[in-house]
């Protein structure tokens, strides 16, 4: 599939060229200041390092270099190191932080706890759906003042794990962004594992999603690769 | 791509065939009742009607939607019920949707305004990108007692560009998800249109985010559309 893209992506398959890619990427995203990032490329695996001034623009760049085609893994060793103007209290913090889920239509909010400590925010509690675990750390690491989120979060299905296997399948086959038969599920009670090889990022995210919906699944294992050597393939 | 994609496609793409993979997907969706929620399905084009209580609810039923594999173009007549139990005043919905847009870092919030009537939100104000405007409106979709939301924020860009066109085709270049080859850009000042066919709503969509995010853009026209015959195509 995608020739055009397929030849696209070996063009850019050395570290080099990759990294080039990824700076101007970082550059392009204006939410990120990619002045102060830096980026090492081994083997189409990144590390980001370098200091932003939020847990939000942190994010940001780890998300801005996950779109770079030939981007196979990321590791994140950006510092958040807040301005003088975004420093708040912990206390402050953790009152936006149990305002924000509080006022989420999707959140039982007396499930949730949060601990705040010198900006480092840690959410523990026990949730019914994955989602709402993605929901609950969406909605405080915007926040001024944080510098980290921790996700302690426990997911709990009030239902039983049945058909899983067969539930993820046919959600994997309905996907417009997925290939179903490159992707291999296997459940173990009400535990997921994804193994095989996806075109991007964007894909191996998605499969994850999708698994954590199925109805009884509390832990998704996500050991899809990205994997960009095209030619020949499809 | 998606050679066993292709097949159902041509194959199945009946209208009757897309319906059940909506009504399968609505269903699959933890964060949606899907049994309140009709689908009609033309030509590939979902028309989703009936009642939700929330609107991150409705917001979540059009994206479960434009997952599945088939679906062209949706129209969205679903309508907001919130339950009576709790109810949220306008002026409470104004007064958490003001906190947090204040303590969000992405968003720079002495530009924007928030008017509250019945639980229609709408956002007013001048930013400067549109991924602000965008974190604006996701700050207060997910609230409790909205009904709905018109983001009106204006963006002005700071600086007027050259080289907006290169910009943005060097980003599709470098994108994992969108096919260059497949979409084509417009440039007339600071005014971007997309145009082309993509395979899903996944890449239509990162297509309109990779033009926002050029320097100097005031409004992105995503003319892009979804196609669904795949078979020789590549």
């Amino acid at each position: 599939m995608k020739p055009n893209l397929a030849v696209k992506n070996d063009v850019v398959k050395t570290d080099a060229q990759l990294k080039e890619y990824v700076l101007s990427e970082l550059a392009y995203e204006p939410s990120v200041k990619a002045t102060d990032i830096g980026v090492l490329v081994k083997d189409g695996t990144l590390t980001l390092n370098g200091f932003v001034q939020s847990y939000g623009e942190k994010w940001g760049a780890v998300r801005a270099a996950k779109r770079v085609a030939g981007v196979k893994a990321i590791a994140d060793d950006i510092e958040v190191r807040l301005p003088n103007s975004y420093h708040h209290s912990d206390g402050d913090i953790a009152a936006a932080a149990a305002s924000q889920i509080k006022w989420s239509t999707s959140l039982p909010a007396e499930a949730i706890k949060i601990t705040v400590r010198e900006g480092q925010i840690t959410l523990e509690g026990t949730l019914e759906w994955g989602f709402q675990k993605n929901v609950a750390e969406i909605a405080v690491k915007y926040l001024m003042g944080v510098t980290g989120v921790t996700n302690l979060i426990t997911v709990k299905s009030k239902v039983t794990a049945f058909g899983v296997e067969d539930a993820i399948t046919a959600a994997f086959e309905r996907s417009a962004l997925l290939d179903s038969n490159k992707i291999d599920v296997q459940v173990s009670g009400n535990e997921v594992t994804l193994t095989g090889e996806v075109r991007n990022h964007a894909e191996r995210d998605e499969a994850e999603r999708i698994a954590w919906a199925a109805p009884g699944v509390s832990f998704v294992d996500n050991q899809l690769t990205v994997k960009w050597s095209w030619l020949g393939e499809y | 791509m998606k050679p066993n994609l292709a097949v159902t496609t041509n194959s199945g793409k009946t209208d009757a065939e897309l319906k059940t993979y909506i009504l399968a997907e609505l269903k699959y969706e933890p964060s949606v009742k899907a049994t309140d929620i009709g689908v009609l399905v033309n030509d590939g084009t979902v028309t989703l009607n009936g009642f939700v209580p929330s609107y991150w609810e409705k917001w979540a039923a059009v994206a479960a939607t434009k997952r599945v594999a088939g679906v062209k173009a949706i129209a969205d007549d679903i309508e907001v019920r919130l339950p009576s139990i709790p109810h949220h005043s306008d002026g409470d919905i104004a007064a958490a949707a003001a906190s947090k847009i204040d303590f969000i870092t992405t968003i720079p919030e002495e530009d924007i305004h928030i008017k509250v009537r019945e639980g229609f939100v709408t956002l007013d104000g001048t930013v400067e990108w549109w991924y602000q405007k965008d974190a604006a409106e996701r700050a207060v979709q997910t609230l409790f007692g909205v009904k709905g939301v018109s983001n009106l924020i204006e963006i002005k860009p700071k600086i007027t560009a050259s080289g907006i066109e290169s910009d943005i085709n060097f980003a599709f270049e470098r994108n994992s998800l969108c096919d260059s080859d497949k979409i084509n850009v417009k440039v007339s000042g600071s005014a971007v249109t997309l145009s082309g066919e993509v395979d899903t709503h996944a890449e239509r969509d990162e297509a309109a985010r990779v033009a926002w995010r050029a320097p100097g853009v005031s409004s992105v026209d995503n003319n892009i559309k979804v196609k669904w015959s795949w078979n020789g195509a590549w």
